[in-house]
């Protein structure tokens, strides 16, 4: 209820009040891009521009629906923009594999190296995947609430999830590794 | 086990993408087992950026506000945003171009055809004053009539022939 008060403050004039819904939804919307994207330059300007098209669309907000959701569903087609420009900048230039580690749990590492290899799990998901999941995970999503995220249906989001979750778990039992918080 | 391994092959087999998503579907939903091989939230979690591990973002507001421009910080910002002005924009223009086309329409298929001229080329008989002969006898018989009017000419020339 308090996102619509402040959106409405928002569209009476009131600038400043949409800096209340920025620092509400900055952080995780900040860890959804990193996820998304990889790293965080790259995530903080998807963010930043998420935000600046929100706020120049709020009057297009349809108040019944959830503002979260619609504030995702903007972040992640932000970031699927920058992806797809960086892959055709990738292609002018060269292209960058990058090799297995072959480190996991069993081995001690420190959280830079965890980091590093979380990315390169992440790569093996399709960018719609990592969102799904990353969604389903850190913030609760329900299959439904990621479908209106990606702006598909609740059973190809579901779909997007399960294969997040094999597909990283595959890859876990094919390395014999296995995810250790310690 | 031995049951996911099949499913993995016909998942690598089937030739599209929606087929490969039904089965899965279908099949993760109803199969306990295969959920269980599944990443855990918790699982997942490790792997992820959290909302902790993004850091410090205090350069992140000003930055927006900085983007937002002089005018949005002072609370003008305009009535229509870019994308709305686009399709105000967009509408504008596909409204003229049907009213050019209805308009080349109407001209081309409703406008009046011009009046013929007549054979010798002087003005149309709508354009001069009817001449009408009812009824011409020649020695108490019927008579042939005919009436002619020189180019350019208000003389009109009514010759009456005897029938042989």
């Amino acid at each position: 209820m308090e996102d619509n008060d402040w959106i409405t403050a928002c569209l009476r004039g009131n600038g400043e009040e949409f800096k209340k819904i920025v620092d509400k939804y900055k952080a995780s919307a900040m860890a959804v891009a990193m996820n998304i994207l990889g790293n965080r330059e790259d995530a903080e300007d998807a963010c930043q521009e998420t935000f600046i098209q929100i706020f120049r669309n709020l009057e297009h907000f349809d108040a019944r629906l959830s503002f979260r959701n619609w504030l995702y569903a903007i972040l992640f087609h932000r970031c699927l923009d920058v992806l797809k420009k960086k892959r055709r900048f990738r292609n002018l230039t060269s292209k960058v594999k990058n090799e297995s580690s072959g480190r996991f749990a069993t081995e001690a590492y420190n959280p830079e190296e965890k980091r590093h290899l979380s990315q390169h799990i992440l790569k093996q998901l399709s960018p719609k995947e990592r969102t799904a999941l990353c969604l389903w995970a850190n913030e609760g999503f329900t299959a439904v609430e990621v479908s209106e995220v990606l702006r598909c249906s609740a059973s190809t989001a579901r779909v997007y999830l399960f294969n997040a979750r094999r597909k990283i778990r595959q890859f876990l039992e094919k390395s014999h590794g296995t995810l250790d918080p310690h | 086990m031995g049951h996911s391994i099949l499913i993995d092959f016909i998942y690598r087999i089937l030739p599209f993408r929606a087929w490969k998503g039904r089965l899965l579907r279908n099949h993760m939903e109803s199969c306990p087992g295969c959920r269980k091989r599944l990443v855990s939230r918790e699982e997942a979690r490790l792997l992820l950026v959290q909302v902790d591990d993004v850091g410090d973002l205090d350069r992140f507001w000003p930055s927006i506000k900085e983007k937002l421009g002089e005018k949005t910080r002072k609370g003008e910002k305009s009535s229509f945003s870019k994308p709305a002005m686009a399709k105000i924009w967009r509408l504008a223009v596909a409204a003229v171009t049907v009213l050019l086309i209805a308009a080349a329409v109407n001209f081309w298929l409703f406008r009046k055809p011009r009046p013929e001229k007549s054979l010798q080329g002087g003005p149309s008989p709508a354009e001069t004053e009817q001449v009408q002969i009812h009824y011409v006898k020649i020695d108490n018989e019927p008579a042939q009539t005919f009436i002619f009017q020189p180019r350019d000419s208000n003389i009109i020339i009514v010759w009456a022939g005897k029938n042989i």
